[in-house]
């Protein structure tokens, strides 16, 4: 049963996700679940609960970015096609319980593209704001399949993965990343979300307060996220991972 | 441009769903939770249609996001054991 104390601490803890998220060009997932973790709720509890919440912040944050004009549409189509078999994996993985192997890929994965990053922010720093990398297709959506598998495994968005990937392998500017991996999020989330709901795993509840908290939070730090440079995104991303990456090994 | 609908559609959900959703969650029904649960995820869904119907974007693209839907509707499929018995 969801009590009134449980409702306001998982409507806090949304906020708290979806206001970080939304800055960061992230679901917000990766600070919720381990927050849901830390409060002492298993893991199937609060992976599915954080996948409702993120396609919130998704939402959420999404008509800023459209005013803007910085979604890229197709890619996100494109991509999403090879991200939701991997989140349908992922759910199918979850639900037989391997949630422990995944939480060290989880970790190690954050580690890498983390110092990638953060390395490309302090040594090359015009080239992370404004360049296109050569694309790279096959290993860009190979990349995005596993963004899903990760994304329904751990409880996280895949933004983390997403925007370096969107950014790095499949060429795009790193704002529109942002923009494109917002959508992207919640479209993956969602996907992950009905899957553990059908299987009858969703605290609806519960996942609902944590929803309205990353709503609210998304709101406010969406318009925080727009005012920063791309390479203010990229440093204060690289961080946010690094210290994730600590999170998702800690609670393992 | 195509991008009003999807923002109207943003905004409305970001505007309304805290307190609906928050309600929900405090009223504590499973039954009502679980059928708000389901239409959020529905939302980006909705967006992305909306997205291939209104926005400039290649034939291919918008043939591509049908199949987006029909991944879904696999997955849930698959766990409702639509398409095996899975008891």
């Amino acid at each position: 049963m969801t009590t009134l104390f449980d409702a306001v601490i998982f409507l806090s803890f949304g906020f708290l996700g979806g206001f970080l998220g939304s800055v960061l060009g992230v679901g917000g997932g990766s600070l919720m679940t381990p927050l849901l973790l830390l409060a002492g709720y298993d893991i199937l509890t609060a992976v599915p609960a954080s996948l409702l919440a993120i396609v919130g912040t998704s939402i959420g944050g999404l008509y800023v970015y459209e005013e803007r004009n910085l979604i890229n549409y197709e890619f996100a189509i494109y991509a999403e096609a090879v991200t939701i078999p991997g989140s349908i994996t992922g759910v199918m993985i979850a639900t037989a319980g391997f949630e422990r192997i995944m939480r060290l890929t989880l970790a190690a994965v954050l580690v890498v593209i983390s110092m990638s990053m953060a390395r490309t922010a302090v040594l090359k720093q015009a080239a992370a704001s404004s360049s296109r990398a050569k694309r790279r297709p096959v290993i860009g959506f190979t990349a995005m399949y596993a963004a899903g598998l990760v994304s329904a495994l751990a409880g996280i968005g895949g933004g983390i993965l997403k925007v370096p990937v969107l950014n790095r392998l499949l060429g795009i500017d790193v704002k529109e990343a942002v923009a494109t991996s917002k959508l992207m999020v919640g479209i993956t989330g969602a996907a992950s979300a009905l899957g553990y709901y059908a299987s009858g795993y969703m605290n609806s509840c519960l996942a609902l307060s944590l929803l309205a908290g990353s709503l609210v939070g998304g709101l406010a730090g969406s318009s925080t996220g727009v005012r920063l440079s791309g390479r203010a995104i990229t440093v204060a991303f690289s961080i946010f991972l690094a210290v994730m990456a600590v999170v998702v090994v800690v609670r393992g | 441009m195509g991008g009003r609908y999807t923002e109207a559609l943003s905004r409305a959900v970001t505007r309304y769903l805290p307190i609906i959703a928050f309600a929900s969650s405090l009223y504590g029904a499973s039954r009502i939770c679980g059928v708000i649960v389901v239409s959020v995820a529905a939302v980006p869904y909705l967006l992305i249609g909306l997205a291939s119907l209104t926005h400039s974007i290649p034939l291919r693209a918008r043939l591509a996001s049908i199949l987006l839907y029909i991944e879904v509707i696999l997955l849930v499929g698959v766990k409702y054991g639509w398409f095996f018995n899975n008891k």
